[in-house]
């Protein structure tokens, strides 16, 4: 490991991994998508040279943690071998689910905010930190429904899991924006629930705005520049909660590797502030 | 109570219009609120294929290519935990 995860950071795509390693530039931190590099190919050898150089974060997709199903263990080896091999400073995953009876969505999918979801999310948690021997962070997620058996606010769901399993909180401003958006939360709300120490990452991204017939919802498709609505927003959990390291993502139309380094000096300039 | 959830679920994200009657009531329809998911599943899989047969997606262009993805994503879903 090169050092600790610091500052700004982007999320790093295939298509730039040989541009980092031929031009290294100034930007304090990278973090992959860990299932990208599962496999010993092309991108996990670039990305081994990468981590020489950069700290690096595995941000998972696949755990699958808020399912009704079983941990998937071999997910679980996967994970492991990769940790190992990259030696991040920081592991992530999400407050979703992907997966169930062995069929695969693709996607991060909302978790109903019940005492038996919030079970066994923890106990999901726990097993993953048990495995890996070490502290996971977990995305509060972006949502455009609501189940009718969800007796629990998101924030306090969200709030809770450091507390029950020993997690740290990886806090996406732009899903708390587009959740409060399109259930007419209050992101105050949300926000006065979280406890400033277990924030360890902060994630930006852009959303889309989709007209339907009874109005406007937010889709957190990260394929755009970082909202004014947005940064605004990141200002002032910053302002409350200090310097925390912060990541612009950017998954969709993915645009050259200077327009993501410009994004995040802009999240620099907050964290300078 | 927790799996059979996300069993009805998976299921209305692959046929949206039968959305099942699980969702609090909202500003949107449960049809509407289930095709964000539904065009978000193909949409992520069409990339995937877009970028492993890109002389094809070449040769038929974007259009017809979409089409033969999603009928192709229908028959075959998806099986793998890596994103892209």
């Amino acid at each position: 490991m090169v050092g600790k995860i610091n500052n700004y950071g982007i999320g790093l795509r295939h298509q730039h991994l040989q541009q980092v390693i031929d031009e290294k530039p100034n930007i304090n931190w990278f973090e992959v998508h860990s299932e990208n590099f599962f496999y010993d190919n092309l991108a996990s050898y670039q990305l081994e040279q990468i981590a020489q150089n950069y700290p690096i974060s595995l941000h998972g997709i696949g755990l699958s943690l808020g399912s009704g199903d079983v941990l998937d263990k071999n997910h679980l080896h996967k994970l492991k071998t990769a940790v190992d091999r990259f030696s991040p400073d920081l592991i992530s995953d999400h407050l979703s689910w992907s997966s169930i009876n062995g069929h695969y969505l693709n996607d991060l999918l909302p978790v109903p905010y019940t005492q038996e979801s919030l079970n066994n999310f923890v106990n999901k948690v726990k097993q993953v930190q048990d495995f890996l021997g070490r502290k996971i962070l977990i995305e509060n997620p972006s949502s455009y429904i609501c189940f009718k058996d969800s007796n629990i606010s998101e924030w306090d769901f969200f709030a809770a899991l450091p507390s029950l399993s020993g997690c740290g909180l990886l806090l996406d401003v732009n899903n708390v924006y587009v959740s409060c958006f399109n259930h007419g939360y209050k992101a105050q709300d949300y926000l006065n629930c979280i406890d400033a120490k277990d924030v360890k990452e902060i994630h930006l991204a852009g959303y889309t705005e989709k007209k339907l017939e009874q109005g406007t919802i937010l889709i957190d498709d990260h394929s755009k520049r970082v909202s004014d609505e947005v940064w605004d927003l990141y200002q002032k959990i910053i302002q409350k909660i200090g310097n925390t390291p912060t990541l612009i993502e950017w998954d969709t139309d993915i645009p050259d590797l200077s327009i993501l380094l410009d994004e995040a000096k802009k999240a620099q300039a907050v964290l300078d502030a | 109570m927790l799996k059979q959830l996300q069993v009805d679920f998976y299921q209305d994200v692959l046929n949206p219009k039968n959305a099942k009657n699980y969702l609090a009531n909202g500003r949107f329809t449960a049809v509407d609120l289930m095709h964000v998911y539904h065009n978000n599943y193909f949409s992520n899989l069409t990339s995937a294929l877009e970028k492993t047969y890109s002389c094809v997606l070449r040769l038929v262009g974007k259009k017809f290519f979409n089409m033969l993805a999603k009928d192709f994503i229908k028959k075959n879903p998806f099986k793998n935990r890596q994103y892209d």
